[in-house]
């Protein structure tokens, strides 16, 4: 159990690349942080760099108040779980959960304790005596947690650990992550490309790109109230439309090329200095309603069972529009559509950044 | 440390026997096979040895022994109690070993030192030989004993269920 605190922490790799800048959060006991991002934006490189594995170029880490910044990997207490399991083939599950108690001469009486123990959480009791070879994915996913959790670490890291099983392996794992960290109410920090992952595990997400903290926030206020273009599009599945266009007729009302409609009060004020400015709308697809005047022509219907995704063409606007429920619509049918004007953003159209 | 804490610390040294081997009878297997194999080779280097059908008989003899003493150490690593006697059976068959060929080639190295062992090569064979013999028991009795305490664990925790 501790707290994290990265005080403006930068990486740059003997090449010269800059892998993280400025990374800058405090992590209070017991919450769990996902930190999300797409390929290459630095995630792993900031896990590993908490871990002491990398050295910190720039910057300070402390580990309840402690400065950790200089301190070896196995000085840290941490205990990092990795996409690849990397357990020893030879050695059975009980073995290899033991193994890291065993290195540092545990008694062996603890050590078995606290291997029951994991083996009772994790469901592993009837496996102890396997190799890992006789195992399932999940299972020895379960068996790398377990040996994360016979340290009784201060902060558990997790690197893509649910990215090589099968999609259904990982629902079911990711509720075990879940209960494990409500469970152990330990300090855990989960690094994926998922946007599910980081949606339905976080207590705070942290959304990054090409090395940059985009946004720290609740998995509501990523979602709902996004910082940046690059947040709301990387967040949401289908993702967010954009739509190009502009502020007219002194604020009155939103224009792009294919369509246009009023504005309500609130959006009027939000958007009074952008009066004949460009801007980029951003709408999610379940934030259509039907009903309005705005014709989209349905080029295709996906029924998902609980919710219908229509595409549709307003003259040369792709959208991507969301319904509740199973809806037919024939192709080419048009569809009368408007916005649900409390839900829809707009970014400024040359910083991206959202007009608050 | 207090009677409770004591009977407890067995209680778990006993739930550990579910999921280690039982390495100690194991090693003591492999001690006596490597005895043995010292025994034979001295035994064997020595020039009054002549190929001839007793002898025929104690190299089968000695390999039939380095056989079911590395079984017995495989099946005795998983607490296996009927093997516990068969290693009983062999150490018995060694010591019996020991008034056969080494006695023999002693008592015509006696005579005539070129036609058999001196002393303390006798003496060494002797010692291998009875390591091994006790090495076996030892791994007999220990497998016997734990087996008997996991078993009676193993049940409990059956009834317990
Ligand atoms: N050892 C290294 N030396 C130089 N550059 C590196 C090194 N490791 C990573 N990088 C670079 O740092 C950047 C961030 O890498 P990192 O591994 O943190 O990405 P990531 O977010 O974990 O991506 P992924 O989702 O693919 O695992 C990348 O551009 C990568 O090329
Ligand atoms: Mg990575």
């Amino acid at each position: 159990m501790a707290t994290l605190k990265l005080d403006h922490v930068k990486k740059i790799y003997d090449g010269g690349v800059v892998a993280v800048h400025d990374f800058d959060i405090d992590i209070k006991d017991g919450e769990f942080i996902v930190i999300v991002g797409p390929s290459g934006c630095g995630k792993s490189t900031t896990l590993r760099m908490i871990a002491g594995l990398e050295e910190i170029t720039e910057g300070h880490a402390y580990v309840d108040e402690k400065e950790v910044t200089n301190l070896a990997s196995k000085d840290r207490d941490m205990a990092m779980v990795f996409q690849n399991y990397a357990l020893y083939a030879h050695m059975t599950i009980y073995q290899n959960m033991a193994f890291s108690l065993t290195l540092r001469k545990t008694d062996k009486i603890e050590i078995h304790k606290k291997v029951m123990a994991a083996a009772e959480i994790l469901n592993l009791k009837d496996q102890l005596n396997k190799k890992p070879k006789q195992l399932s994915g999940g299972q020895r996913q379960r068996v790398a947690l377990g040996r994360a959790i016979v340290r009784t670490p201060k902060i558990f890291l997790f690197d893509e650990p649910l990215s090589n099983l099968d999609a259904k392996l990982r629902v079911t794992m990711r509720r075990e992550i879940k209960l494990l960290h409500q469970r152990l109410n330990a300090t855990m920090i989960y690094v994926t490309h998922d946007q599910i992952e980081a949606l339905t595990l976080a207590d705070r997400i942290v959304v990054m790109s090409m090395g940059h903290v985009q946004q720290i926030g609740s998995p509501l206020e990523i979602y709902s109230d996004p910082n940046n273009k690059f947040v709301a599009s990387f967040i949401g599945n289908p993702p967010m439309n954009f739509i190009d266009g502009k502020i007219i007729s002194d604020g009155k009302k939103f224009e792009c090329d294919d369509f246009s409609f009023e504005l309500d009060e609130k959006r009027k004020a939000l958007l009074k200095d952008y009066v004949g400015k460009n801007v980029i709308l951003g709408v999610r697809p379940e934030h259509f309603q039907e009903g309005g005047d705005i014709d989209a022509v349905v080029t295709m219907s996906e029924h998902m069972g609980a919710s219908t995704l229509f595409h549709c063409d307003v003259q040369n606007t792709h959208l991507n529009v969301k319904f509740e429920g199973w809806i037919d619509h024939a192709d080419n049918e048009i569809i009368k559509l408007s916005l649900k004007q409390d839900l829809i953003c707009f970014f400024d159209s040359e910083t991206e950044n959202r007009i608050r | 440390m207090n009677n409770f804490e004591n009977v407890e610390k067995k209680e778990i040294e006993t739930d550990i026997m579910r999921y280690k081997n039982n390495s100690l009878s194991f090693l003591l297997c492999v001690i006596a096979i490597v005895c043995n194999v010292a025994m034979f080779l001295s035994l064997y280097s020595n020039t009054a040895c002549t190929p001839n059908f007793q002898l025929g008989i104690d190299l089968l003899v000695n390999v039939i022994f380095l056989l079911s003493c590395f079984l017995a150490a495989e099946k005795l690593k998983t607490y296996n109690v009927s093997w516990s006697y068969v290693a009983f059976a062999i150490a018995g068959i060694e010591i019996l070993r020991i008034f056969w060929i080494p006695t023999m080639y002693l008592k015509s190295g006696l005579e005539d030192p070129l036609k058999g062992l001196n002393a303390g090569q006798f003496t060494f064979i002797v010692i291998m030989m009875v390591i091994a013999a006790v090495s076996l028991v030892g791994a007999g009795i220990i497998t016997l004993i734990k087996a008997k305490r996991l078993n009676a664990h193993l049940k409990r925790i059956e009834e317990g269920k």
